[in-house]
């Protein structure tokens, strides 16, 4: 049992780096633990202490108007926690190494679990805080629905990390890894679905599109589920005697619950296999 | 040292004059405010009344024989552990003028919307629109006004959506109630007396302040703190014939087939907490009480915390122990 676990066989080396990994990452779990905590305090709490602030009609509702801040939430922690998971190995040359202690797949699938649990603690303290002001300011039971949405939180976080892991696989840094997935999370993917839409209109559903998947987390707390899912609003003959031309705008609400699920894991399943090629290659 | 001692004197100083200030600016202003000013205690929050006593065969020998409390109370109150939900949503403060009350207050009691729209069309081409009705009677009556959802009286689950939304009220001064009814009875004498409305075939019911208090406890009154005094200055200045207050407690003497006593009891927040139906001889006919979840909630909040804390202490002993080592 020694020899397999020096020669980097068996799951005892994984579970060792994935707890080294969690101790070496605290001070960044400690932050987004915070930030995760002052949000839900802020939204659940503080925002609710305006009389005028008028709450939700029903829980899932309430629920919805927390979760507007999740998507951020899980982007950042993604980006900060994933980012250096490949690239640091070859940034601090330690994945040059010919003989490693240590399976460099099974180095690397540790560190990704020991980011994985702790990204998860911080999805899942958001969703208990917001579950007890649910219950405090609707009573019981909890709607059912938003376990769905945690799901799909935790899917999320899933398919983005390992869009990160994808990303660190390949470039050259930590920072640089951190600065293109954001770019790519945050601005790209957004204009590319708004010209999308703005061209195709409903014909074109952007798939493609990660924040796009992500709608799923507070849409299917809706009852019933959106339908139709594209909406459009139009504005015409707004000028001086009915004129100035008609303008309408169209949007994409959410994927369907079947199409997300399926879209979600297809992608955490091909951006891995690419990492992994990726990571392999890098070692040659 | 003795400069440090000095410093360590001047900030004990300090800390002692602060917190006195706080004790001073907490304490003291309500004890001086309550006398005069009444504060909501409206909280954001879900109520469940459950019907906790029928008395069926009570109820049609005393209440009403065709009757059931349904008519009280909307959904199905009429089965025991029946349940209805009010959240309080959100409130603000503001101020109605005569013409509001007439038509938030008074009017929805007695007309069917559709009723409204026809008598405010027709007030208007009589020339009492909301210009001449506030000029004319120029009350203005600060008030809490609360949004609140409404789940109907169930003995199923409830619906995901609410049965319906309305406002509930909270009068800043209880004796602006008595303003509103007597401007009311004197709009009403003036309304009935023209010839068009008359014609129209519409009549504005003369309102006892028995029945207006009736109608306001079941359409939702809450009341203000401190709410011993406030019910009491409300009752008082009412001068109703059959109502009176005991504490935080709304009592009205009501006949039906016989005589029966209905208690409607105002929680901490100022809404109703429990409702009682009573014959003479005190036997208990129908009674709702409430409840919510908010024990359960500070419950979980306080083994969060503590776990957080303990959790906390531990690692801070765990590191000092190892940088002993």
């Amino acid at each position: 049992m020694r020899d397999n676990n020096e020669n980097g066989i068996g799951i005892k080396p994984i579970i060792d780096t994935m707890f080294f990994e969690m101790k070496k990452q605290k001070k960044k779990f400690y932050f987004f633990f915070i930030v995760a905590i002052l949000v839900d305090l802020l939204v659940c709490y503080l925002l609710q202490l305006i009389p005028g602030n008028v709450l939700s009609d029903t829980q899932a509702g309430f629920f919805s108007t927390g979760l507007n801040f999740i998507s951020f939430l899980t982007l950042f922690a993604a980006c900060l926690f994933f980012s250096g998971i490949i690239c640091s190995e070859f940034d601090k040359k330690t994945g040059f190494i010919l003989f490693p202690k240590i399976n460099k797949y099974k180095l690397i699938l540790g560190k990704y679990l020991g980011n994985l649990v702790l990204v998860v603690m911080i999805v899942t303290i958001y969703y208990f805080i917001l579950g007890l002001f649910g219950f405090y300011y609707y009573g019981g039971p909890i709607n059912i629905r938003i376990f769905y949405s945690y799901g799909f939180a935790l899917l999320y976080v899933i398919a983005l990390s390992s869009l990160v892991t994808l990303f660190s696989s390949f470039l050259r840094s930590e920072t640089i890894t951190i600065i293109i997935s954001l770019i790519i999370l945050l601005i790209a993917l957004n204009i590319a679905d708004s010209f999308i839409t703005l061209f195709f209109k409903d014909a074109f559903e952007p798939l493609y599109s990660l924040s796009y998947l992500s709608n799923l987390i507070t849409s299917v707390l809706e009852n019933p589920f959106p339908n139709p899912r594209y909406v459009e609003f139009s504005f015409g003959g707004m000028g001086p005697g009915g004129f100035g031309g008609d303008f309408s705008f169209g949007t994409w609400l959410t994927p369907t619950i079947e199409m997300g699920t399926t879209l979600l894991i297809v992608y955490i399943v091909a951006f891995f296999a690419l990492a992994a090629l990726l990571f392999k290659r890098r070692q040659l | 040292m003795s400069m440090r001692i000095h410093k360590n004197n001047i900030k004990m100083k300090v800390f002692s004059l602060l917190l006195l200030g706080i004790f001073v600016l907490t304490v003291f202003p309500f004890t001086v405010m309550g006398a005069t000013t009444y504060q909501t205690t409206l909280t954001k929050g879900t109520d469940i009344y459950i019907v906790d006593h029928y008395d069926e065969e009570a109820w049609k020998s005393t209440v009403n024989s065709i009757s059931t409390p349904n008519e009280w109370f909307k959904g199905n109150a009429s089965i025991v552990d029946a349940k209805s939900k009010i959240t309080l949503k959100g409130y603000v403060f503001t101020t109605w003028n005569t013409y509001d009350v007439l038509t938030s207050i008074f009017m929805p009691e007695y007309f069917t919307t559709q009723q409204i729209y026809t008598l405010i069309g027709i007030m208007n081409l009589q020339g009492y629109n909301e210009t001449t009705i506030n000029s004319n009677y120029n009350e203005s009556f600060k008030l809490w006004y609360g949004i609140r959802s409404v789940w109907n009286f169930t003995n199923s689950d409830y619906e995901e959506l609410p049965s319906y939304t309305d406002g509930v009220i909270v009068l800043q001064n209880p004796l602006d109630y008595k303003k509103m009814l007597d401007d009311y009875t004197n709009l009403s004498v003036e309304l009935n007396g023209d010839p068009f409305i008359q014609f129209s075939g519409y009549s504005f019911p003369n309102i006892t302040p028995d029945q207006f208090l009736w109608q306001l406890a079941l359409n939702g009154l809450a009341i203000a703190d401190p709410q011993a005094e406030y019910l009491t200055e409300l009752i008082n200045e009412m001068g109703p014939e059959n109502a009176s207050a005991t504490e935080t407690t709304l009592i009205f003497e009501r006949y039906g087939v016989t005589d029966y006593t209905v208690e409607i009891e105002y929680g901490p927040k100022g809404m109703m907490s429990s409702f009682l139906v009573k014959d003479s001889g005190d036997t208990i006919i129908f009674r709702l009480i409430s409840t919510n979840s908010e024990w359960i909630f500070f419950t979980i909040l306080i083994i969060a915390s503590v776990s957080v804390g303990a959790f906390i202490a531990y690692m801070i002993v765990r590191r000092r122990k190892l940088k002993k080592r």
